[in-house]
């Protein structure tokens, strides 16, 4: 079960990972996806392994919402972006090492709660903690729209996790209603982004500051 | 002792003949992932027997180095058969910090393949050196990491020491540092011989070559012997991947039944690593070459981190 919860939450931190070292949106979106997959597979197995069968509905949820739904929102900002030029000169490798930065912060900072907790999935909470904090470096850093949905979903996506592996997921209720915020979240905010890129042709953030009459 | 010496030849005879099988083996997976017939896994034993059978051309501009550095590849080559634990957890030169010596042979290699690329001075030769120089450079500190974060969660620098030391502990494989340096390891291990995401080994299309361009000048036995040893560098890096990260199943007992177990269970590993190789290589587009260096800083983070756990979770 240990390893099982390692395995899982290990790949998602470098699904997070890649997020931040690649530069297609397409390749972005579809590495959200693999990572939502695998949380979803991580509910599954600690609902099966700790016997709370509610969290299988949650897992379901949980894949119908981020694997299928939100992808498929996402997909219809990503078609009609124009593609980005390939700018020379911005290195993802500075980004990178922040991100081993953030790992190594999130190790530090779970340390207290992995020494706390008895629980077999213990190893694996500061993986989560740290895809969260990956997720939130990825808004803050990126330079347009797209980039900023996609990390406040990875940032949601780690959350999810460390709610799995800390606590063997929140309450049903809670979590539908985290399901649903989400999905209204990425609707509205589709609906911005499209709106932005019909105003000015781009959703590159340095751009909005632009005045178009 | 005489197990031991009977070890040591296996594992040669192993890694020397395995190599090219492994190579065409991953050759065949490729062509039917991507819906072509493609040559059969013996192709390359075919192809180094009429390259053994040709006429070596060799430039009159070049000195001694160009005609050494076959015979150094091979050597280095096959001394690195008997550090790593290939069928057997402790080979002939399985010493306490055989690590570092294995890297050493590795980078010797690479020294005197650089070296020929720029002794014929052609342009490309240079070109490709340069590039294989770059990389290299880049790889090698996140390959001693890896192996040192290995070592210091099983608590010897021996190679052996660590295969068994994980064999008694199958959970260790799967903590997070452990799975760091995997990554970590598997990502050189594609830039060290030269694999897709970052060299292209199956073109000859000078922008984007590395190894390729390196030995464009030899031909003739020469080439067959820089093959052979390039074949073998990617057979010892993915046993060593399969030994170290899926510990399973290696032998440290020397009798004849013990390496026969151990010599297929290296098998169905080998055959996992390869199909997997096969897959990432028919899903993935080679780097440009300026983003080679950010997916090494990656690896090297990844096994940076895997170290630092080492000491946070003690």
């Amino acid at each position: 079960m240990m390893a099982v919860c390692n395995l899982l939450a290990f790949l998602g931190l470098l699904a997070a990972l890649l997020v931040v070292w690649r530069q297609s949106r397409p390749g972005r979106l579809q590495l959200f996806v693999a990572q939502s997959a695998l949380l979803a597979a991580l509910a599954a197995a600690i609902a099966l392994y700790s016997g709370h069968r509610e969290l299988l509905v949650v897992a379901a949820a949980f894949a119908v919402v981020k694997v299928i739904v939100v992808p498929r929102v996402l997909r219809r900002v990503v078609v009609g972006a124009p593609v980005r030029p390939v700018a020379p000169g911005r290195s993802a490798g500075l980004k990178l090492l922040g991100a081993g930065v953030l790992v190594l912060v999130s190790y530090v900072v779970m340390l207290p709660v992995t020494a706390a907790t008895s629980l077999p999935t213990a190893g694996a909470i500061p993986l989560a903690f740290a895809a969260s904090l990956l997720g939130l470096f990825v808004c803050v850093s990126g330079r347009d729209a797209f980039t900023h949905i996609l990390g406040f979903l990875v940032f949601e996506n780690g959350i999810f996790g460390l709610a799995l592996l800390g606590a063997y997921g929140l309450p049903i209720l809670v979590e539908a209603g985290v399901f649903l915020d989400v999905l209204v979240i990425v609707l509205i905010m589709e609906g911005v982004v499209v709106q932005i890129r019909r105003e000015h042709a781009s959703i590159d953030v340095d751009r909005l500051r632009e005045l178009r009459g | 002792m005489t197990g031991a010496l009977g070890a040591g030849i296996l594992q040669l005879a192993v890694v020397a003949a395995g190599a090219p099988l492994l190579r065409g083996l991953t050759r065949t997976l490729k062509a039917r992932l991507v819906g072509r017939r493609g040559p059969g896994p013996l192709q390359p034993y075919r192809d180094l027997g009429k390259l053994l059978g040709k006429e070596a051309v060799v430039s009159s501009t070049t000195s001694w180095i160009f005609r050494v550095t076959p015979y150094v590849l091979a050597a280095t080559m096959l001394v690195a058969a008997l550090v790593v634990p290939v069928v057997v957890a402790r080979p002939p030169l399985g010493f306490a910090g055989n690590a570092i010596l294995l890297m050493a042979l590795f980078v010797l290699g690479t020294f005197f393949l650089a070296l020929a690329g720029l002794d014929a001075g052609s342009a490309f030769g240079g070109m490709g050196s340069s590039r294989e120089v770059a990389v290299a450079a880049l790889a090698e500190p996140t390959v001693i990491l890896a192996i040192f974060a290995l070592a210091m969660r099983a608590g010897t620098i021996d190679l052996g020491g660590v295969v068994e030391r994980l064999g008694d502990e199958p959970a260790l494989a799967l903590s997070p540092g452990h799975l760091m340096a995997f990554a970590a390891f598997f990502i050189v291990m594609l830039a060290e011989t030269g694999r897709l995401p970052v060299d292209n080994p199956a073109t000859h299309l000078e922008l984007t070559m590395i190894h390729e361009a390196m030995v464009l000048e030899y031909s003739g036995r020469y080439l067959a012997l820089v093959e052979w040893a390039s074949a073998m560098k990617l057979f010892l890096f993915l046993s060593l991947l399969a030994n170290l990260f899926l510990p399973w199943g290696v032998p440290s007992a020397t009798t004849p039944a013990a390496l026969g177990l151990g010599a297929v269970v290296l098998a169905g590993k080998l055959l996992v690593l390869a199909a997997a190789l096969a897959l990432i290589e028919t899903t993935v587009a080679k780097l440009r070459l300026f983003r080679v260096p950010e997916l090494l800083a990656g690896s090297f983070v990844l096994a940076l981190l895997s170290v630092t756990t080492v000491f946070l979770l003690r």
